[in-house]
């Protein structure tokens, strides 16, 4: 399975990237993953792979992903082109703008999008997650239900070792409600 | 139990199994991880591993303690190496004594570097053994393997790796312990040899090209070196591009290919490569970067009977620039195979996406630095020559406040041509205290010495921020310049109105001069409450329009965003009117 998250440098894609592939690693599961540091991680443009069981290369190309998770609208979009034909995606409704440039029309009627790709409406997250700083590992969540749930419990003991007390049991909380979220 | 490791993270155990015991790097995308996992770590281990102040020099203290009989590890990103050349060069005449690796990440794309140069082909101009890994397993196993190598020919040893291996994680299984070795004591053998001299490099060449002979026989008998399946199509490949070769191979399973698979290219293992060429009946040349595998196998191929085709980069079957992927391979394999393609193609989205570039984040001192500088001048229309660092972004709407950017250093050298050159603008050279201290100090002394009217501006964060907010030297900025005897005042990044009337003075009084704009890197400070904009706001646009901070959002009027600011206060100068508090 090929997996697919993007986001705005900043946003936690490439924490959680790691988290994922760190689980798959302890469930013993054959993992490459590859992400953008650097440069990229200022607020830029920020995707990351990871390839399950696939015996690859790291970067699969357009196409080939099963399923896409992004934190923002524009970076869900901008890597539509990656997603196979029947796979998945999710993206986050919310869209960040580059300093000073004008608001665009991306609303839901314009975009006219397939079945196969969910967008989660940003006005929702604030009924249901306590910290916005979680929104990531929320996501992370929605990610595990949809082609891995049963890792969630790796996730979570992952979560446990790499995180700080306090900020493990937001992340916890935020983890299992994106789990346990029914309408996507 | 399986480890989920950076490539870079492996070939940082790799040195600790090998049981180095000197580390000295200077950090730069996509290398950094390697040894910011030994400078984190390498005390348990014994290990001395630092930062230095640029890979020249970092390449010199690992080589001093190879000539003292140490184990030693230094690594560096592509350009680094240019940095770095002047020693390395010369220290293949010269040779090693304990087992010495330089680790040097490519980055083809580029994604966070200048240029895309190819380590292989500086492996072959500096006449240097490399080895190049497919996978981050393979990384570990090949950075043992150059300490063997290093120690057996007296060499240092390049090991190469393309972003898509540095940065590619992998589950590797470890034994929970790495066994070290036993511990080297320093022993310094008084030899004449180690002091090159004119004649003394032309016997040393001798003894170089007898070395690099043995080990390209070696490399044709090395198993990083293997043909693999047996087929009329040839495929030459290596480092991460073989992963993209083995999958789509398996994925055309009705063709037989040949695989080739270089994994230690220089020196070109040219016996394997006849044995290859036996086999075939045409190439393939799958590789990043430069043509360096499809041009050594034109050479082997031209003192043999092969007459099929060599394909690859300089037949424009393969893209000169950029990655490749597992799709893009794929398709090229089966296009010269004659197979349909299976895989299917989506309809292109056509949204009006806009594009994101990199910005300075919310709270970066060097935007308060940029804006007070870019104000003081106001319609003298400066020459703002810019640098490498995080400040590179300073470049980018709305602040487009550098001009010119090249490599490390180049801002200084760069000032001073415009300069007397005799151009009609003020000359400002912008510099990162990191940056300084690397490339940019005997410039700093050119200046002085020929009293170029040149302002020097040091954007002093006290870090390297770009590549993860390393240690920089400690010492004071400020007391370098004036023992250089550079003019020099330090103004704090954030009072921007302040600071503006001081540029403005300051830069009337004749010859070189410096200001040193100081602000921690908003990555190394507390945040403080976000700002807010009050019901005052004129909606004038100016916040937005000029200063840039990614947490001013425009709205129907500006807004600060609650996430992001980080409360720096710096914008509260920017308003016209004082709304921002």
């Amino acid at each position: 399975m090929n997996l697919m998250i993007a986001g705005v440098g900043g946003q936690g894609a490439v924490l959680i990237t790691r988290l994922l592939g760190e689980a798959m690693a302890k469930a013993d599961k054959e993992v490459l993953a590859t992400e953008s540091l650097g440069m990229a991680q200022r607020g830029g443009s920020v995707v990351s792979f990871l390839r399950i069981g696939e015996e690859g290369g790291p970067l699969p190309g357009e196409k080939s992903i099963d399923f896409l998770l992004a934190l923002e609208l524009v970076e869900g979009l901008r890597n539509l082109k990656y997603l196979k034909p029947q796979g998945k995606a999710v993206l986050y409704g919310k869209i960040i703008y580059p300093p000073g440039l004008e608001k665009r029309d991306f609303s839901l009627a314009k975009l006219n999008l397939p079945e196969n790709i969910k967008i989660f409406p940003e006005e929702k997250i604030e009924g249901i997650i306590k910290n916005p700083k979680t929104v990531n590992v929320f996501f992370l969540g929605i990610l595990i239900k949809n082609t891995f749930p049963e890792l969630a419990d790796s996730i979570i003991k992952t979560m446990e070792k790499n995180l700080n007390p306090e900020k493990y049991a937001a992340n916890f909380q935020s983890f299992w409600q994106g789990y346990n979220y029914q309408e996507i | 139990m399986q480890k989920f490791l950076l490539g870079n993270e492996a070939i940082a155990l790799g040195v600790i199994a090998a049981g180095v015991q000197l580390v000295a790097s200077y950090p730069g995308t996509p290398s950094t991880e390697a040894t910011a996992f030994l400078v984190k770590e390498g005390e348990k281990y014994g290990i001395d591993a630092r930062w230095a102040v640029n890979e020249k020099v970092a390449f010199e203290i690992v080589y001093g303690a190879s000539l003292a009989g140490l184990r030693g590890f230094t690594s560096m990103k592509q350009v680094g190496l240019n940095v770095a050349s002047d020693a390395v060069m010369t220290a293949a005449y010269l040779g090693t004594k304990g087992g010495l690796v330089i680790y040097v990440a490519d980055d083809p794309g580029p994604i966070s570097s200048q240029n895309e140069q190819d380590t292989r082909i500086f492996a072959r101009h500096a006449h240097l053994p490399l080895l190049d890994p497919a996978t981050p397993k393979e990384a570990y196993l090949m950075t043992r393997e150059a300490y063997l190598l290093s120690e057996k020919y007296r060499l240092p040893v390049i090991l190469r790796t393309t972003t898509r291996v540095a940065h590619a994680y992998e589950a590797i299984e470890f034994k929970e312990n790495i066994l070290t070795q036993e511990k080297v004591k320093a022993s310094f053998a008084f030899n004449p040899e180690y002091v090159i001299l004119p004649a003394r490099a032309f016997k040393k060449k001798k003894e170089l090209w007898e070395k690099l002979e043995k080990i390209s026989q070696e490399f044709s008998l090395n198993s990083f070196n293997r043909i693999e399946g047996k087929g009329k199509i040839g495929i030459i490949t290596g480092g991460v591009s073989y992963t993209y070769v083995k999958e789509a191979v398996k994925n055309l399973a009705s063709t037989n290919f040949s695989i080739f698979k270089v994994g230690a290219p220089y020196p070109f293992p040219g016996e394997l490569a006849q044995k290859f060429l036996k086999e075939v009946e045409m190439v393939l040349c799958i590789e990043e970067l430069e043509p360096y595998l499809e041009e050594e196998l034109l050479k082997v191929a031209a003192n043999t009977s092969f007459t099929g085709k060599i394909l690859g980069k300089l037949t424009g079957h393969v893209p000169n620039r950029g990655e490749l992927n597992s799709r893009l391979v794929y398709e090229i394999i089966a296009g010269i195979s004659g197979k349909e393609l299976t895989l299917e193609n989506n309809p292109e989205t056509t949204q009006n996406l806009f594009e994101r570039p990199p910005v300075l984040c919310a709270g970066c001192p060097h935007r308060a630095s940029f804006y007070a500088l870019k104000r003081a001048f106001l319609g003298k229309k400066p020459i703002i020559a810019g640098d490498i660092g995080c400040y590179t972004l300073g470049a980018m709407p709305p602040l487009l406040a550098t001009h010119t950017c090249l490599a490390m250093g180049s801002s200084l050298g760069m000032a001073v041509g415009f300069k007397r050159a005799g151009v009609d603008h003020p000359v400002i050279a912008v510099i990162g205290d990191s940056t300084l201290l690397h490339a940019g100090l005997p410039a700093l002394v050119e200046i002085v010495n020929n009293q170029d009217e040149v302002l020097v501006a040091v954007l002093d964060n006290n870090t390297v921020a770009m590549t993860g907010m390393q240690e920089r030297p400690s010492l004071k900025i400020e007391e370098i310049l004036k023992g250089i005897g550079l003019k020099n005042i330090t103004l704090f990044a954030f009072n921007l109105n302040e600071n503006i009337k001081i540029i403005k003075e300051f830069s009337q009084e004749p010859g070189p001069k410096a200001i040193i704009f100081t602000g921690p890197c908003r990555h190394q400070e507390k945040t403080r409450p976000p700002l807010e904009i009050g019901d005052n706001c004129s909606n004038c646009g100016h916040c937005w329009q000029n200063f840039g901070c990614p947490a001013i959002i425009k709205d129907e009027r500006p807004r600060i965003d609650k996430e992001l600011c980080n409360g720096c206060g710096a914008c509260r100068d920017v308003c016209p009117v004082g709304a921002i508090l």
